[in-house]
């Protein structure tokens, strides 16, 4: 999946097709999660996940408003 | 995902949501042309939804959800080593409760001192179709997103999906905005 078109304005998105392709062997349980800086909504603050998921287990949902 | 969250937060369960691009488009939720329309939608969604879990924002481009694999509804559960222990193509609350209450148990049973090794293991789970409530959202991002749904629904069936997608996109970038 590329940065290119990520934020599609016509669905379905030209990626979709590739990427449920491409899931079932993609980050399985047992290996390391990725890493992104993201905006902490409340505190306005970058934050890494692994400095929130290091204070235990967490659940990480992916979604938007739509 | 709010009442898990509720449910298992005092038995030190975290939550975030990671905000992701829009998966549905329309003239009311338009998709992101700035970072700054996508810190609007994530706190609308936080209003409109009265989510009390921790909302993390992705960048513009996507990299957070692109490294997660990319799937428009996804759910993990990671560990403290931030390990993937369970992940989900799909969000369905049962799901992840099963698979928390299955992880939470091997917390207890490793502190009483039961030594258990990890192996790897697949579930196919199910998830509840509620298609009123679907279209309900669809219908609040826009009209041009339930007529774009509804279109896919007809290319999917006739199996056309990728060539029709690149044609309808060159469509609606050669319209004038």
């Amino acid at each position: 999946m590329k940065a290119q078109g990520y934020n599609y304005s016509v669905f379905p998105p030209n990626d979709d097709v590739e990427a449920f392709a491409a899931w079932p062997e993609f980050l399985k349980a047992g290996h390391r999660a990725p890493d992104p800086q993201l905006l902490d909504l409340n505190s306005g603050a970058m934050v890494r996940l692994t400095e929130v998921t290091r204070d235990g287990l967490t659940v990480v949902e992916l979604g938007s408003l739509t | 995902m709010e009442e898990l969250h509720r449910e298992y937060s005092p038995r030190q369960v975290q939550s975030v949501f990671l905000y992701i691009r829009e998966a549905h488009p329309g003239e009311d939720v338009p998709h992101h042309d700035s970072f700054q329309r996508k810190l609007d939608h994530a706190r609308k969604f936080r209003e409109q939804f009265r989510v009390r879990r921790r909302i993390l924002v992705d960048d513009l481009d996507g990299s957070g959800h692109r490294a997660f694999g990319g799937l428009p509804n996804m759910t993990y559960i990671l560990s403290s080593a931030h390990t993937v222990l369970f992940r989900s193509a799909w969000t369905d609350s049962a799901t992840v409760k099963v698979a928390l209450d299955y992880l939470l148990d091997v917390q207890a049973r490793r502190r009483e001192g039961a030594r258990l090794a990890p192996f790897y293991s697949e579930l196919l789970g199910f998830r509840w179709v509620d298609d009123a409530a679907f279209y309900r959202g669809l219908e609040q991002n826009g009209p041009k997103a339930v007529l774009e749904f509804d279109e896919a629904k007809r290319m999917w069936a006739r199996g056309e999906h990728l060539g029709s997608v690149a044609s309808r996109r060159q469509e609606a970038e050669a319209r004038p905005s």
